[in-house]
């Protein structure tokens, strides 16, 4: 068959659409990426600033204002990683377009030609804060006052922008300063009250203001008061009723602070905050004066780090995410200096900001509960260093592990006294993982294990489910480094000769350059027996009757010893039943002779303890000494000091305890330390001292309990004190008896006729 | 008379030898002169071969080959120039968390695939 077609038709209609096509085709993909190429951030930069950069006039002051002034992406104290010893985040947020020197002039004529009531104010804190990043806190303050000067009056921006020039001014210690700016003559109180926000920020500095005057209770009573009044008019605003007077001041109280942080308003948490941080300061006693703290903020090779966030944040508001509410929160400057001044006495944390780029490759080695006391009127100088982040050598990127011996290194860190090894068993399901220490006090850079070391290891076990059902626990976390299908991962954290930490090797690397070796690697030493594929496939009830086969034909199988202890330990986890149970004692036993390990030393010692078997708890308390010589946990020693006192041993008690102190900077077992003194018949007066100097950081929003505790007995005393000592004395003397037989028993029911000593002695039995 | 007659005699014999000579010639560029005397114009040569006819046999080899040339015609340029990864050229980076260290997911990526190798 043939067809017939002329010339012109085979063109129209068949030449022609072919050749559009493959046009379209060559044509598309080009494009595509050409327009990918023109939405990538530095095409997006540059397209923008040359648009800045083209326009004149209103049409250029437009711009700044829409691309850079309105941008939240350049507010003031905006990190992308905010670092401290209790938290690490890291906001998802892509590191800005416009560098600080691009928009610096920009900002500059924005300020200076723009119309006032077109964010001018918001403008002009964002180039005080770049100023201060460089230094000029000077320029930065004449600029403001420059700046509010152009503001129409009684305008709300330029309240605004004289109630952050007086906070600026009490910060840089000018009182007399703050305090003109904060009440200007002419401007009447009443219509305020349409801005609770002003009133609010109004009152927070007239608060930090009395503080600094040397007036706690007055700053203390001007902050509720503010609080109070602002959370009245929010109230209002928003059509709420108003919270009953009746309800008691107590309720009253808690009612006012939760009403803030529902509605996450800024001012609210910072006159809640500086409430909270007074009360406690003046409850506590002592002098009163601000503290304050400086330093600089450089990098090990002696380059400062500029333009990074320094917080302080007290043991309330550690655990908070909201970061512009910090009361205490300065810039470094371009020498990486910094000062914060006006601090309440109190503990506190320091927290850091940074961009990605500043951060990258970098460490700051902080220990968690790295808390700062500050006493009245101390001036504390705080030096912070970053760390290049430690390199790996090996095993790294995945290799398949086959030798028995496994030898751990990674790159040597100047003045390390010694180093510690962390494995990371991943969960299961791929969405979390565990990170379990491997070996502490590692003298070099490297270190070699058997294959048998890692296995030994027990994991923090974690549950799926509601916990409720033990056959929910993560399967990869209950073989740990028994799993070869797992990828661990490791990292190794370097401590100086006082035990400071002084380098890790997790930490942001996000460039080529810093990124260095992956920490991953897997155990294929052995093969999955067919009782770990029952673990992997979660039949957990299968699985454990398997080991138990295994270690009732062969009582010398340890890997099936592990595996029957550690599944035994989560079928009594969820539940109340105690672990290990009597009968795991003796799997326990055997495991430790045929396999010892610290861990397994530290159960048994446990379980004696609990026994008040105190033979046997002293013999594995004694190897777990000696597996771990230089670095008991505080846990450990406190519970040693505990044991010493229910023995009889007051004295070794306290040097344990002291030494438990000296290690857990949480405080988390003062009260049981507090117990032995008042036990070893110490005065009230010097274990007062004692709570004070120890706060109990381990329950933050509480930390001054203990003190108030024993000021509540030392009142009761003073009425009767031979009565009381004889009570105290009597409770006490009954107290440790019950624990001598039972270190877990509660408090007695018996009554001591004093209810401060009861209510000690209840709390100090629930410390763990 | 002679003189007229001979002319005459002459003029045919003349005409005869002629004609068998040329016998064996024959004159078939009639076109070819016409061409030259009455060229056509450029436009009607074109609508000549515009309005052309022609044929395809449609076999189907020749159905298989076409469809050949047209799948190569659309594929080629994808072929020659792959359009990139997306990862490397989307505008907002994903960071993530592996091994307690963060990364950027295109960069982490593209290393543990060499390390795959």
């Amino acid at each position: 068959m043939t067809v017939k077609l002329k010339i012109k038709h085979l063109v129209l209609y068949i030449l022609v659409p072919l050749l559009v096509l493959s046009a379209a085709a060559i044509w598309a993909p080009g494009a595509v990426q050409r327009y990918r190429a023109a939405q990538e951030p530095e095409a997006v930069h540059s397209r923008m600033l040359d648009e800045i950069q083209a326009a004149s006039g209103q049409a250029r002051l437009k711009l700044i204002g829409s691309e850079i002034v309105q941008n939240g992406e350049y507010d003031p104290y905006r990190f992308n990683v905010y670092a401290g010893s209790s938290m690490t985040q890291s906001s998802s947020e892509d590191e800005s377009l416009l560098t600080p020197q691009e928009r610096l002039p920009l900002l500059e004529q924005y300020v200076r030609e723009a119309s006032p009531d077109s964010g001018l104010g918001r403008a002009a804190e964002q180039l005080a804060y770049e100023y201060d990043a460089l230094g000029r806190s000077g320029d930065a303050d004449a600029m403001l006052a420059e700046a509010e000067r152009r503001m129409s009056e009684y305008s709300y921006e330029r309240r605004s922008l004289a109630l952050t020039r007086a906070e600026r001014a009490l910060a840089a210690g000018d009182a007399a300063a703050a305090e003109e700016l904060l009440d200007p003559p002419g401007r009447p109180h009443e219509a305020d009250r349409s801005e609770p926000e002003l009133l609010g920020r109004q009152s927070w500095v007239r608060a930090r203001l009395l503080f600094v005057r040397g007036q706690p209770e007055a700053a203390l009573a001007e902050a509720q008061r503010g609080l109070k009044e602002y959370n009245e008019l929010e109230r209002k605003a928003m059509g709420l009723a108003q919270p009953e007077e009746e309800s008691g001041a107590e309720t009253a109280e808690s009612e006012e602070e939760s009403f803030g942080q529902r509605f996450n308003a800024l001012t609210a948490n910072q006159l809640d905050a500086l409430a909270g941080a007074l009360r406690t300061a003046i409850g506590r006693g002592g002098d009163l004066a601000p503290a304050s703290l400086s330093g600089t903020l450089k990098r090990s090779d002696g380059t400062p780090v500029a333009r990074a966030g320094i917080f302080l944040r007290s043991a309330r508001e550690v655990n908070h995410s909201e970061w512009e509410s910090e009361p205490y929160h300065v810039v470094t400057d371009d020498e990486g200096r910094f000062e914060i001044r006006n601090l309440v006495p109190g503990a506190y944390q320091i927290q850091l900001g940074f961009g990605y780029g500043q951060v990258d490759g970098w460490s700051w080695p902080v220990e968690s509960d790295d808390w700062l006391q500050f006493a009245g009127g101390g001036d504390q100088e705080r030096d912070i260093t970053l760390q290049p982040l430690i390199q790996l050598k090996s095993p790294v990127n995945d290799q398949q592990l086959t030798d028995d011996s496994i030898e751990f290194s990674w790159e040597a860190v100047k003045g390390a006294a010694y180093y510690t090894l962390t494995g990371t068993i991943p969960s299961s399901d791929g969405g979390g993982s565990s990170s379990i220490t491997i070996r502490e006090h590692i003298s070099g850079s490297r270190i070699t294990l058997s294959a048998e070391d890692l296995y030994s290891i027990q994991n923090i076990l974690f549950f799926s489910g509601s916990g409720e059902d033990w056959e929910t626990a993560d399967t990869s976390s209950l073989l740990g480094f028994l799993n070869p299908q797992a990828r661990f991962s490791w990292s190794v954290q370097a401590y100086d000769k006082t035990g400071n930490r002084i380098s890790q090797s997790n930490g942001y690397r996000l460039n080529p350059g810093s990124m260095g070796n992956l920490p991953f690697f897997y155990m294929k030493q052995r093969q999955l027996s067919e009782a770990d594929r029952l673990v992997l496939d979660g039949k957990l009830v299968k699985a454990l009757e398997a080991y138990r086969a295994r270690v009732e034909a062969d009582p010398q199988d340890v890997e099936a010893l592990r595996m029957q202890l550690r599944l035994t330990q989560a079928e009594s986890s969820p539940s109340d039943t105690p672990f290990p149970s009597r009968e795991n004692i003796a799997l326990l036993e055997r495991l430790m002779e045929l396999s010892p390990s610290s861990n397994t030393a530290s159960q048994l010692a446990d379980y004696f303890y609990e026994q008040a078997d105190w033979k046997e708890y002293d013999r594995y308390y004694g190897i777990y000494l000696d597996s771990a010589p230089d670095d008991s946990e505080a846990y450990a020693l406190a519970k040693h000091a505990s044991s010493l006192l229910y023995r009889g041993d007051p004295g070794g008690a306290h040097s344990e305890f002291a030494a438990a102190m000296a290690k857990d900077d949480s405080h988390r077992f003062i009260g049981a330390y507090l117990l032995a003194e008042l036990a070893a018949d110490r005065a009230l007066a010097s274990v007062r001292e004692l709570a004070q100097r120890y706060p109990d950081l381990d329950t933050p929003t509480d930390s001054d309990r203990w003190r108030r505790m024993l000021d509540a007995m030392d009142k009761e005393r003073s009425a009767e004190p031979a009565a009381f000592d004889k009570s105290l004395r009597k409770a006490l003397d009954l107290y440790l008896a019950a624990r001598a037989k039972d270190p877990r028993s509660g408090a007695s029911s018996q009554k001591s006729g004093f209810a401060s000593i009861d209510a000690f002695l209840l709390a100090a039995g629930e410390v763990r | 008379m002679t003189v007229q007659g001979n002319e005459q005699h002459e003029r045919e014999t003349v005409k005869r030898k002629l004609d068998e000579e040329l016998n064996a010639v024959n004159f078939r560029a009639h076109d070819n002169v016409l061409r030259r005397t009455h060229p056509a114009s450029l436009r009607a040569r074109l609508s000549a071969l515009w309005n052309r006819e022609v044929e395809i046999p449609l076999r189907p080899a020749g159905i298989a080959f076409g469809a050949a040339a047209l799948g190569l015609a659309l594929i080629l340029p994808y072929a020659a120039r792959p359009p990139r990864d997306v990862q490397t050229t989307a505008p907002q980076r994903q960071m993530i968390e592996a091994g307690g260290s963060f990364y950027w997911k295109d960069l982490y990526e593209k290393a543990v695939s060499e390390h795959d190798r």
